[in-house]
This record gives structure tokens, C-alpha cells and sequence, in this order.
């Protein structure tokens, strides 16, 4: 499994390496504004083409670029359904307190569990490795938590229902 | 040989510079609103390079300056879409401005004055290209514009060929042009540079519309005129020789693409950009061009292996998780030691520094380099492994 992972993160690396080289634009379309234009969309031809990195049909990071801004959205695996129940909680928990972690998006593209915006702002004001590091880091601490995470409720569950069996066979 | 100077704190970064025709005065602004004049920049020493006059007309971050070298005037644009054309005032000490009337709606992103010093071009998110002179017919004192429609999308930066009459735009509709600036007003006799027949203001030269695959983001003419070099965001250069007929000359490069292009005479070019050092691209032995070389891991990787060196393994590994704490750091020198470059953020602007200034010492010319990490970086280039009878600045 782990050998699977490590080509899955390097080349996610190496895209958002290429893809971070952001410039400060204003908008050609509204007077005095400076919007991300992965977001508003507004110029084709400010766009470059989406990337899809899939490890698997679940685990896919999508890397779509513009001009001055890049929007990574991310597929978090979910082999059943309490994996998927936990990964809807856990990452709706990050999204509401999406400010603290700066880059993240407050909702997730469609299709995808969580999702982050890089604009030229940040790469200004942060180390551009240690963003790229960011979003690799997270990508493995999550798959890590949401099993953790898993692997503690059965644990409990099994507590909980030997307990309850207990009463009835003193 | 490089030395660098962290001029503004590293948090603001640098979005441009310019020097003064003496070498002896800089102007650079610290990515917001404000336009900082240094002093005494003739100076080895770069730390006693002294902040002269902070100038704050515009409301938005000033995105383009430039100084005229023919007659020492500054002029500035903004993403407030204003551009400012400052004159110094010498009984009073102090730089005045005055207002460019450049009718664009949408933010300026770069501006140039001809080398003559009689006009200037703005690159604008309105799609054109305002060209500016003075209006001295009324008894007015502003600088006027005549507009260039020909682009699809945003002109990031523009460039004048030595003649002052014909201006390279690089638009993000993924073309560079060659365009007429002749103007009756200012320009006494039309002149065609390269080409043949003189075109008509804001028309573009024949068959001189390049395309290539990413944003052009950044050009640039040779000393003499006759070469043309613009860069892309696909990482590639091509240089157009119209010396041999405007044959055009694409370089693919296997790194990061550049944001900013210059001339080292004839037979060189030095790009900076996203990698965070500038690369140089020569003539190679078939006439064609090729990159040559990274400028600052290539030729200092020997020095920056020799200085780290811990002591013994005990410090170095307490160094290492001394670094982990502190900073989050996982090499043992921090930040240093994950960076191979001089600059640490992408380079954003690289010019020519004027003989005698930024306290150079060798005869072979410098160029300087400003970056988003705040630092400007003065580079020697007599101590480059080129052909130095090609390179004069």
C-alpha cells in the first residue's frame, strides 16, 4: 500500500511545484478588483488545462491553475461507510474553521472532499515549499486520521456491546 | 559573483525597481502603494543604501517604474489605473507629480519609457496599451495618451526598440507583437527600425504577431535593435533575429518560467522568474540558442556545500531538532539550507545597473535583481563562465 502512496504524493509534489508559479492579476473584467481566476472564471484564456492525479477512482487530487491562483480539491479514500461518515464529519470540521488554515476552501469542489486556494497572496507572503509541503502533509495525515479514527470506534463498540452482553450472562 | 541585500522586510517583498542614469539612485516599490527612492546606492556597501523619500500618490500596489535616463524623470503605474510621471524638484527637495491622463479602465500593469525619455507605454488590463507624451500645445502640464488596440486579453509588459518608435507587447492571449509608436507629435522623421516600411501608429508590423503556448509574460530588444526576445509561461524564450530575415528562435527549458527578460549584449540573455535565479541563455556553436546555464546554484554550488559543516554528530543532531521546534524546520539550518538560491521567492524584475552604480567594482557590467522575498541582488557580469567579448551591457 505504502509503495502505491509514495509515487501518488511525489507527483502531486511535483505538479503543485509547477503549477505555484503565480503572478499578481488584476482583473481584466471588473474595475479595481483582483480575484482569483480560478474562481470567477470569467477569461478562458487565463485558465491552463485541469490536472487529475488518481491513485485509485476515490483517492484523486484535482489541480486546476490560472494566471494568478490554483484550486486543489482532493478525494479522500472511503472504503465503507463509517469511513465515509467520518470523512464527511471530520472534513466539514476543517471547513468551518477554514480561516486558520488560510489556504483552505470553505466548501469543496464538486466531487471532492476538501478543497484548497492558492493565490499569489499567499505564495508572498509564504515559503512555497513549505505550502506544497502543507497540502502533501495534510493529504497524508488525513488518510492516517480517518483510520485512527475508525479503528478507535470499533474499539469502543467492541467495549460497549461486550459490556452490555455482560449483564445478561452474570 | 552575487551580493544581495534584503532592502524591504521579506514579508513585503520587491514588485519592481528601476535606476537612476548614474547608477547612484534607485526606486523600487515594497509591493503596496508606496514608491521608495534610495540614495547613495554607489556604494559597496549596500546596507548603507539610505531611503531618501517615500512617495505615496497612488491608492493601489504600483505595479510598473521606470526612469528615464535621458531626462531624469520617474514614472509610475498603479492597479489604480493611474500612472504618475514624477519630476525632482530640486530647491525643495522633493519629487513631484504629475498626472498622466491614460483612459484605461482596468488596471496598468507595467510601463517603460522610450529611450529618448519622450514618451512612455503602459501594458493595461483594458486590453490597450496607452503611449503617453507630454501636451505642451495648451497651457497644460499632464501627459496625454494615444491608445493601442490590438490585443485580446492583458498586456503584462511592454518594450521599446532603441529607436524609441516601436514598442513589444506580451499579452496573455499568448502572443507577443511588434508595434508602431511612431507619433507625429513628438517624433520628427518615421523610422521602421528593422523593418522596411514605416507603419502608422498602433499598427502592428507585418507578419510580427508571435504566438506561443503559454502567457507571454515578459520581453525585451537587444542593444542594437535588430533581436527580440520574449519570454513564456510554458518555460520557454524565443528570440526573433531580424538580422537574419526575423527568423524566430524557440527555447524550451526544463525549469520554471520566467517573469522577466534582458538583453547582455548581442549574444546573451538573462531571464529571471519563478525559479528564483536567473538563468542565461547564449548563442551556441550552430547559431541557434540554448540555455546555458543557472546562474546561482551552478556556479555556487561549491561554495554554499562548504559552509555547513557541523562540528560533530551530537550538535548536529541538535541543531536539527533545535530547528524542528523552533521553526518547523526539518534541515538543520532552517531555511537556508532548503534554499540553494540567493533569492528566496520568485524574481520579478531584472535591470541593467548603470556604470559606476550599485558600488560594483569590475568593468563588465552589472544587472540587478529584485524578488518577492524582498531582497535585491547585484550580479557581476565579468565573473560569468560566458563569452565576455558578447557581453556589454
Amino acid at each position: 500500500m505504502a509503495n502505491t502512496l509514495r509515487p501518488y504524493l511525489t507527483t502531486i509534489r511535483h505538479t503543485l511545484d509547477a503549477s505555484l508559479c503565480l503572478r499578481n492579476f488584476p482583473s481584466q473584467t471588473v474595475e479595481r478588483h483582483n480575484k482569483p481566476e480560478v474562481e470567477v472564471q470569467s477569461s478562458k484564456e487565463l485558465l491552463l488545462n485541469p490536472i487529475t492525479i488518481c491513485r485509485n477512482e476515490q483517492e484523486r487530487c484535482l489541480v486546476e491553475s490560472s494566471i494568478n491562483s490554483v484550486r486543489v480539491s482532493i478525494g479522500v479514500k472511503q472504503a465503507d461507510e463509517i469511513e465515509s461518515i467520518l470523512c464527511r464529519k471530520f472534513t466539514r470540521f476543517l471547513m468551518q474553521r477554514s480561516e486558520q488554515f488560510i489556504v483552505m476552501r470553505r466548501k469543496a469542489a464538486p466531487g471532492y472532499d476538501i478543497s484548497f486556494l492558492i493565490t499569489h497572496a499567499h505564495l508572498e507572503g509564504m515559503w512555497k515549499h513549505k505550502l506544497v509541503d502543507f497540502v502533501i502533509e495534510f493529504m497524508e495525515d488525513i488518510d492516517k486520521e480517518i483510520s485512527g479514527m475508525k479503528i478507535a470506534i470499533n474499539a469502543r463498540a467492541r467495549i460497549v456491546a461486550s459490556e452490555y452482553v455482560r449483564q445478561f450472562c452474570p | 559573483m552575487v551580493r544581495a541585500h534584503q532592502i524591504v522586510p521579506q514579508a513585503a517583498g520587491i514588485t519592481c525597481h528601476a535606476w537612476n542614469s548614474t547608477g547612484d539612485m534607485l526606486a523600487l516599490c515594497p509591493n503596496n502603494n508606496e514608491l521608495h527612492i534610495y540614495e547613495g546606492c554607489n556604494s559597496a556597501d549596500m546596507a548603507s543604501w539610505r531611503r531618501a523619500h517615500v512617495l505615496a500618490e497612488h491608492d493601489m500596489i504600483i505595479s510598473g517604474i521606470s526612469w528615464s535616463h535621458a531626462n531624469n524623470k520617474i514614472v509610475t503605474c498603479s492597479h489604480d489605473r493611474n500612472a504618475f510621471v514624477w519630476k525632482f524638484d530640486a530647491a525643495a527637495n522633493r519629487w513631484v507629480p504629475t498626472l498622466c491622463v491614460l483612459r484605461i479602465d482596468r488596471a496598468a500593469l507595467s510601463v517603460e519609457w522610450s529611450p529618448d525619455g519622450t514618451k512612455f507605454a503602459v501594458g493595461s488590463g483594458s486590453k490597450s496599451v496607452p503611449v503617453c507624451f507630454h501636451d505642451n500645445s495648451q497651457y497644460t502640464d499632464w501627459y496625454v495618451s494615444k491608445m493601442i488596440k490590438k490585443h485580446k486579453s492583458t498586456v503584462i509588459q511592454v518594450a521599446w526598440h532603441p529607436n524609441s518608435q516601436i514598442i513589444a507587447t506580451v499579452c496573455s492571449d499568448r502572443r507577443c507583437r511588434v508595434i508602431s509608436a511612431t507619433m507625429q507629435e513628438v517624433d520628427a522623421t518615421a523610422d521602421a527600425g528593422p523593418f522596411g516600411q514605416p507603419a502608422a501608429f498602433g499598427e502592428v508590423y507585418p507578419n510580427a504577431e508571435y504566438p506561443c503556448a503559454g502567457w507571454a509574460v515578459a520581453a525585451a530588444w537587444s542593444p542594437s535593435g535588430t533581436k527580440l526576445c520574449f519570454a513564456a509561461h510554458d518555460s520557454s524564450i524565443h528570440i526573433v533575429d531580424y538580422a537574419a530575415g526575423g527568423t524566430v528562435c524557440a527555447v524550451n527549458y526544463s525549469l520554471l518560467p520566467l517573469s522577466a527578460v534582458m538583453f547582455l549584449g548581442e549574444g546573451a540573455v538573462v531571464g529571471g522568474g519563478h525559479d528564483m535565479e536567473p538563468l542565461l541563455f547564449s548563442r551556441d556553436a550552430q547559431g541557434g540558442w540554448a540555455m546555458k546555464t543557472r546562474l546561482d546554484t551552478d556556479f555556487s554550488a561549491s561554495r554554499k556545500g562548504s559552509q555547513q559543516a557541523a562540528v560533530t554528530k551530537i550538535s548536529a543532531a541538535r541543531a536539527m531538532f533545535q530547528a524542528k521546534t523552533t521553526r518547523g524546520e526539518e534541515a538543520s539550518d532552517g531555511v537556508s539550507a532548503t534554499f540553494k538560491t540567493t533569492h528566496r521567492n520568485a524574481i520579478t524584475c531584472i535591470r541593467a545597473v548603470p556604470s559606476g552604480g550599485g558600488g560594483g567594482g569590475g568593468g563588465g557590467g552589472q544587472f540587478s535583481t529584485t524578488a518577492l522575498d524582498g531582497q535585491i541582488a547585484m550580479w557581476e557580469t565579468s565573473s560569468l563562465n560566458v563569452d565576455m567579448g558578447a557581453l556589454r551591457i
